[in-house]
């Protein structure tokens, strides 16, 4: 027993139960990195009331997430922007976006889809725009913090 | 925080859920009472039949996301808001962000920190 526990920081609880004749051992272990915990995110269709996916999303805080079309749903927050994409009936898979040289890593805080690009707003008063997992123009938007998007008329 | 459909405003206040329907000079207050903690994120999606459905998150370690439907658009409608799903049991932490599919079939949930479980065989 004492070889699964490494790297996962502090066990609180094991209970073992016998399932067709299998040993089922579960471990309630706190993973932890540091001192923060993980971000998750989850997805219900919620007619069913059933966890379809979920996923650890990052230790940075998640400040938006929106869909931005059928089984592709992003996640912004505190310098990172995440793309997932639909990878299987309950699976979704995750990719970095990339801000290189056109923006600067930094908080975004709201993020709306707008055909096939995708806008956020940054904490230093930019509008980043996003196209596939890349950033491709930032505009000087507001001398302070863009909080809020709202786009008209395209969905 | 405040989301509008079809002249109605919705918006949390603690731990309840307001929907105020603006008619004229006539302003009607309805409430959606189910959740048992402050409401931290709110998002609305209109069907193609045009009710106006309501996904909303709260804060704890056991938090529900609840998602309603707003009820009453009819001028002269009594019906109020009514929870038409309750999902939880994943989040251990308060669910800080939603966000409705396009189609309004999936709801996506953002929480704020997790535990993990981890299963051995």
């Amino acid at each position: 027993m004492s070889g699964f526990g490494k790297g996962w920081g502090e066990w609180n609880a094991v209970d073992v139960m016998l399932v067709n004749s299998y040993l089922r051992v579960r471990v309630y272990g706190l993973r932890k990195v540091g001192a923060t915990g993980y971000h998750c995110v989850a997805v219900y269709d919620w007619r069913k009331t059933a966890l379809l996916f979920s996923a650890q999303a990052s230790q940075q805080p998640v400040l938006d997430c929106t869909w931005t079309g059928i089984g592709t749903f992003v996640t912004v927050g505190v310098n990172h922007c995440h793309f997932w994409s639909q990878d299987g009936p309950r699976a979704y898979r995750r990719q970095r976006g990339l801000f290189g040289k056109k923006a600067q890593p930094q908080p975004l805080l709201c993020a709306k889809a707008f055909g096939s690009v995708l806008l956020t707003g940054c904490s230093s008063g930019h509008l980043a725009i996003w196209e596939g997992r890349n950033c491709i123009r930032s505009i000087k938007a507001h001398s302070g913090a863009v909080t809020a998007l709202h786009v008209l008329g395209a969905r | 925080m405040t989301y509008t459909a079809r002249g109605q405003l919705i918006y949390p206040c603690g731990a309840l859920g307001v929907v105020l329907t603006v008619d004229g000079t006539v302003k009607t207050q309805t409430y959606m009472n189910a959740h048992t903690d402050l409401i931290l994120c709110l998002r609305a999606h209109t069907l193609a039949n045009s009710q106006t459905l309501v996904c909303s998150g709260e804060a704890g370690k056991k938090p529900k996301v609840l998602v309603w439907s707003t009820g009453g658009a009819a001028r002269n409608s009594k019906t109020g808001p009514e929870v038409l799903a309750c999902l939880k049991g994943f989040h251990q932490d308060g669910v800080g962000q939603v966000a409705w599919a396009l189609d309004g079939e999936l709801v996506l949930t953002v929480c704020l920190s997790c535990w993990m479980d981890r299963w051995v065989v």
